[in-house]
């Protein structure tokens, strides 16, 4: 026998002994549950959202009312600028109807001003079209387009995608000039799955037939929602008099009421935004479309998609907290808080936030703590003897 | 054989084709009666829908006004103001409330015209303010006006403090995507119409009309609401007015806008025109006031004569709406002050304001039966284009059966076995020689009427009702020439027609009745040609269709009014046996002819006929309204051509 096949099975030995070691030393979930999905864990990295208005013109207010107030929440909830690409005609708030310049409210109290202070539109007026939407989702942008620009995810990106705007059944009007249709979205969808551009996606509408829109995606881990089923109109909540237009729209207003409660460490879920929704507060009937979605909704955290909670790798020290067990203050709180500043929140309640990091030391941590380690250790020498000892059997045979 | 199945399939042919022909005229006075009955069922119930605000853009009445209590009061001391400069002088007048206007804030000019007619000059002096909107680009304005003499014919005080009053309120706002436009016209019409077209920089006509060119301007004018506020006191209704010029009519959202207005943020009630009807539930009483409404309306509309000032607007494609102020002491309805109107009025042009483009999602054509119920005009122009096709079929049946039959109709008609038989194909020849040598005719007198009316001459005494003598002389001479040289002309051909027929007329009788092995056939030249009057009648009823549907396209109400006044005449009449007949029916022609109906409409309005005429010139000579035109060079000459057609000799 040739020394060199002997050193070829030695190699190849090699190799088995030490797959068949790590599969014993550290189980599937050590490795790859860090980025892997499982039933609770959506295993995104990152978080990224996509705000779109498709309306312009002075009495589509509310609309751009919309889509401000939910970047807001994102941002109050995490998300940076540079992850939020917001697609806003943005002609209201210095609209010289607008009784006050240079504001944007989504409601009569006029507490929060939407427009106050550090907002980023990415994609403004006449630049918000279906093939910039389009070629956004995709990722079939131009060399030269700025990275402000681009939806610069990856297989481990869960996107909020929110749209609003004039839709009917399997389309959604831009801006009075053209429409997108629900095979475009679909198609645009599977696009974005093939190039592994998503981890989960929540789509999520308010327009007239909203749910005529998710109608036509078929790419996996896709949850969708909308307000108003075939043949029903959306409407709006209510309008101000001194602005002189309707400043929100229903479906947003009841979402928005829930997000508010919201906070980063929420363990609130996507079924608890879900089952608040209510006909007759919404005057036409919202939708869910999860089939395509293989976590159960009770699972899968509203900061999964509207906050920026990452996995964070750990270090060894490990802290086990209890506040795992507790369920979120902020969601059995009924007062009504729908409009908050996110930081005087945070600030009021800084106890809160230190058990957050604990809270995410604890649930990010690599490996099973139940495994002892000493086991692991063990089962190492004894496969290792066992390996080397048919080693020396297998050669002297040859 | 050949030849006789051909002849026999032919033949069954021309059976059918008779068929069709006779029963045609049968289907045409059918379809007009179809027509009338469509026409007076368009006021029901069960023919109009509700108007709804169609334009998103204007969100009537959703926004908090700022016109309040301290505006009120303004506008009552305005209207002191008003009421002590109303008796002044033109110019004088318009250069106080130049400085009123310029006291508020407002840039602020006047205007002088002069505008001459064939009659009389007009001069007057314009009073007009820009609100310019501080954060808007200047693009693009509204108006807001009022005449110095309302419809009432008293002084518009009211109105013209509104509008100053409005100018200080609208000072205060920053939430204005348009400059407001405030003008105070002088005179009747022709001082916003000065005004409009110095504006527009309408320079036709420079030696006719003369204004001066506006100093102060803004963007283009989008939309306007004209004001109609006599007197000083409270009102209990308001009343809109809406035909413009020649029946345009103002986007319906105009309408809609302060309907939803005046059911809301300032509650009035709300009428068409100056009529109040009380509500009844009566199904007759109501089908009565609708039909009263549209009448109104088409009346109006027909004439072409504006019911306000907004009218004038309408020419230059701005949409605008008279408000007016209705005083009827012990009407049912709650009195309302100034403090309403100026909300109203504010929420109005906040709405206006609201606007991104010109006004368009709602209809252009339509026919109001009640202030909150229309008629579109997919439901009301099928009955005038009915009215046209059958005015079509009169004709081509006329057509038809003046080729085909070698005999005449009457004959046809009497079972008369002695004249000829045609076979197929054999045509006999039509003549338009004098048919359109009548029309020609016609239509030169017409146009010559025309332009005698409209021309000055500057003879001695020369009025219009003199020019319009003359012009019926003319017609008449016209009408005596034709009919007495087309009666020369028939005595003529006649004679000649018998001495050559005396001879071979047997034969042509043998051959045709036993027409078997004949190869002998009857040509064009040995038949009588068609007689003159069928050919005139086959060209005015052809004529007629023309000018109706296309009329109706144009202004709907003229077409309407036009046609029911012709299509049984114009249809029915033809020479008769009898003279007295056709004396009779040319005495119809000529009640329905222009001279025939001015003549009515001054007993109908108990006027003065020239009055009526005079006021015909004045409204095309200021305006531009196209009655005088269409009558002169339309309904005239077909009017004499009809006339003449009676009068012509039978065969």
């Amino acid at each position: 026998m040739k020394p060199t096949s002997i050193l070829k099975y030695f190699a190849a030995s090699i190799c088995i002994a030490t797959t068949l070691a790590i599969s014993v030393t550290t189980n599937k979930d050590d490795v790859e549950g860090f980025f892997a999905k499982n039933k609770s864990k959506s295993g995104h990295t990152n978080n990224w959202a996509v705000l779109v208005c498709t309306s312009r013109f002075w009495f589509n207010y509310r609309h751009i009312a919309n889509t401000l107030s939910m970047y807001r929440t994102v941002k109050r909830l995490g998300i940076p600028d540079s992850n939020i690409i917001m697609m806003l005609a943005d002609d209201v708030a210095c609209n010289s109807r607008n009784i006050f310049p240079a504001t944007v409210y989504n409601n009569r109290g006029r507490h929060l001003d939407l427009y106050g202070e550090n907002v980023e539109v990415d994609y403004r007026g006449y630049e918000v079209t279906v093939e910039n939407f389009i070629r956004l989702l995709t990722g079939r942008v131009a060399k030269e387009t700025p990275r402000s620009k681009r939806l610069l995810t990856d297989d481990q990106s869960n996107i909020l995608i929110f749209m609003t705007g004039h839709g009917g059944e399997e389309f959604l009007k831009f801006q009075d000039a053209e429409e997108i249709s629900a095979h475009d979205l679909g198609d645009a969808f599977q696009q974005m799955y093939e190039k592994k551009r998503y981890n989960e996606i929540l789509f999520m509408i308010d327009t007239c037939q909203a749910n005529t829109m998710y109608s036509k995606i078929h790419s996996p881990n896709i949850v969708a929602t909308g307000s108003s089923k075939l043949n029903e109109s959306s409407y709006s909540h209510h309008d101000d008099p001194d602005i002189g237009v309707a400043v929100i729209d229903r479906f947003t207003y009841y979402v928005l009421e829930v997000l508010e409660k919201v906070n980063m460490q929420s363990k609130a879920t996507l079924k608890d935004l879900f089952d608040t929704y209510d006909y007759n507060l919404l005057q036409s009937t919202p939708g869910v479309r999860s089939d395509l979605f293989f976590r159960p909704l009770d699972e899968v955290l509203l900061t999964d998609f509207f906050g920026n909670v990452q996995n964070v790798e750990l270090t060894e020290s490990k802290e086990v907290n209890n506040s795992l067990t507790e369920t979120d203050p902020a969601l059995i709180d009924s007062e009504p808080m729908f409009i908050e500043d996110p930081q005087a929140e945070i600030a009021s309640s800084p106890k809160q936030s230190a058990s957050w990091i604990q809270e995410q030391s604890h649930t990010f941590e690599i490996g099973n703590p139940d495994q002892s380690q000493t086991w692991r250790y063990v089962a190492f020498a004894v496969l290792s003897v066992a390996m080397g000892s048919a080693l020396i059997a297998g050669s002297s045979l040859v | 054989m050949g030849l006789l199945s051909r002849l026999s399939k032919a033949q069954r042919q021309q059976i059918f084709g008779r068929f069709v022909l006779s029963w045609m005229p049968t289907l045409s006075y059918i379809m007009v009666a179809v027509s009338f009955f469509w026409l007076l069922a368009l006021p029901h119930q069960d023919y109009s829908k509700r108007t709804y605000v169609s334009e998103n853009a204007l969100l009537p009445g959703s926004a908090n006004v700022q016109f309040n209590w301290d505006d009120n009061l303004a506008a009552e001391a305005y209207r002191d103001t008003v009421q002590s400069i109303a008796s002044l002088p033109s110019i004088e007048r318009a250069q106080a409330l130049e400085k009123q206007f310029a006291a508020i804030g407002l840039k602020s000019a006047t205007q002088n015209y002069t505008l001459h007619t064939s009659t009389e000059s007009l001069h007057g002096v314009n009073t007009y303010a820009v609100f310019y909107a501080p954060r808007s680009d200047g693009t693009e304005a509204l108006v807001l006006s009022a005449s110095w003499l309302s419809r009432d014919k008293t002084t518009n005080t009211n109105a013209i403090s509104m509008l100053l009053a409005l100018g200080k309120t609208f000072k205060r706002g920053s939430h204005f995507s348009k400059d407001i436009i405030f003008v105070v016209s002088d005179g009747e019409a022709e001082g916003l119409q000065a005004w409009l077209k110095a504006y527009h920089g309408n320079e036709e006509n420079i030696y006719e009309h003369s204004e001066e060119p506006l100093r102060v301007r803004s963007g283009a004018i989008q939309a306007a609401l004209n004001l109609d506020f006599a007197g000083t006191g409270d009102y209990n209704a308001l009343g809109i007015f809406f035909e413009g010029v020649n029946g345009q009519l103002p986007n319906l959202d105009m309408i809609n806008t302060i309907n939803l207005i005046s059911l809301g943020i300032a509650p009035v009630e709300l009428t068409l025109h100056d009529e109040l009807i009380p509500y009844t539930d009566n199904m007759t009483k109501n089908y009565l006031n609708s039909l009263r409404k549209m009448l109104y309306q088409m009346k109006y509309q027909a004439v072409g004569t504006p019911t306000g000032n907004h009218g004038l607007y309408l020419k230059y494609k701005i949409d605008a709406i008279t408000l007016y102020g209705i005083d009827r002491p012990g009407w049912h309805s709650q009195r309302f002050n100034l403090f309403r109107v100026g909300v109203l009025l504010e929420s109005a042009v906040r709405s206006l304001n609201n606007l991104l483009e010109h006004l368009h999602q709602s209809f252009f054509f339509y026919l109001l039966s009640d202030v909150r119920r229309y008629t579109s005009i997919g439901l009301y122009m099928p009955p005038v284009i009915i009215l046209g096709v059958s005015f079509i079929f009169q004709a081509l049946s006329l057509w038809g059966l003046s080729g085909d039959l070698p005999i005449e109709l009457e004959s046809l008609a009497e079972g008369d076995k002695d004249t000829p038989v045609a076979l197929p194909y054999s045509r006999r020849s039509r003549n338009f020689k004098v048919a359109s040598t009548t029309m020609g005719m016609a239509i030169i007198t017409g146009a010559a009427t025309f332009h005698l009316l409209t021309t000055e001459f500057g003879l001695v005494g020369e009025t219009p009702m003199l020019k319009l003598v003359a012009s019926v002389g003319v017609c008449s001479m016209l009408v005596l020439s034709a009919v007495s040289t087309a009666h020369v002309r028939n005595q003529i051909i006649q004679s000649v027609y018998v001495a050559q027929k005396s001879l071979p007329t047997d034969i042509d009788n043998k051959e045709s009745s036993s027409c078997q092995d004949s190869n002998h056939v009857v040509t064009g030249q040995e038949l009588t040609p068609a007689a003159d009057w069928i050919m005139l009648k086959t060209l005015i009823l052809a004529l007629s269709a023309l000018f109706v549907t296309t009329l109706s396209a144009l202004n709907f109400s003229l077409a309407v009014s036009m046609g029911i006044l012709i299509v049984l005449p114009y249809m029915a009449f033809r020479p008769s046996r009898w003279t007295v007949v056709s004396i009779v029916e040319a005495l119809i022609l000529l009640a329905i002819s222009p001279p025939g109906l001015m003549m009515v409409a001054s007993w109908w309005y108990a006027k003065d006929p020239s009055d009526v005429l005079s006021w015909v010139l004045r409204e095309y000579e200021i305006l531009g309204t196209w009655l005088l035109p269409t009558a002169c060079f339309i309904y005239w000459p077909l009017n004499l051509a009809a006339i003449i057609m009676v009068l012509l000799p039978l065969s």
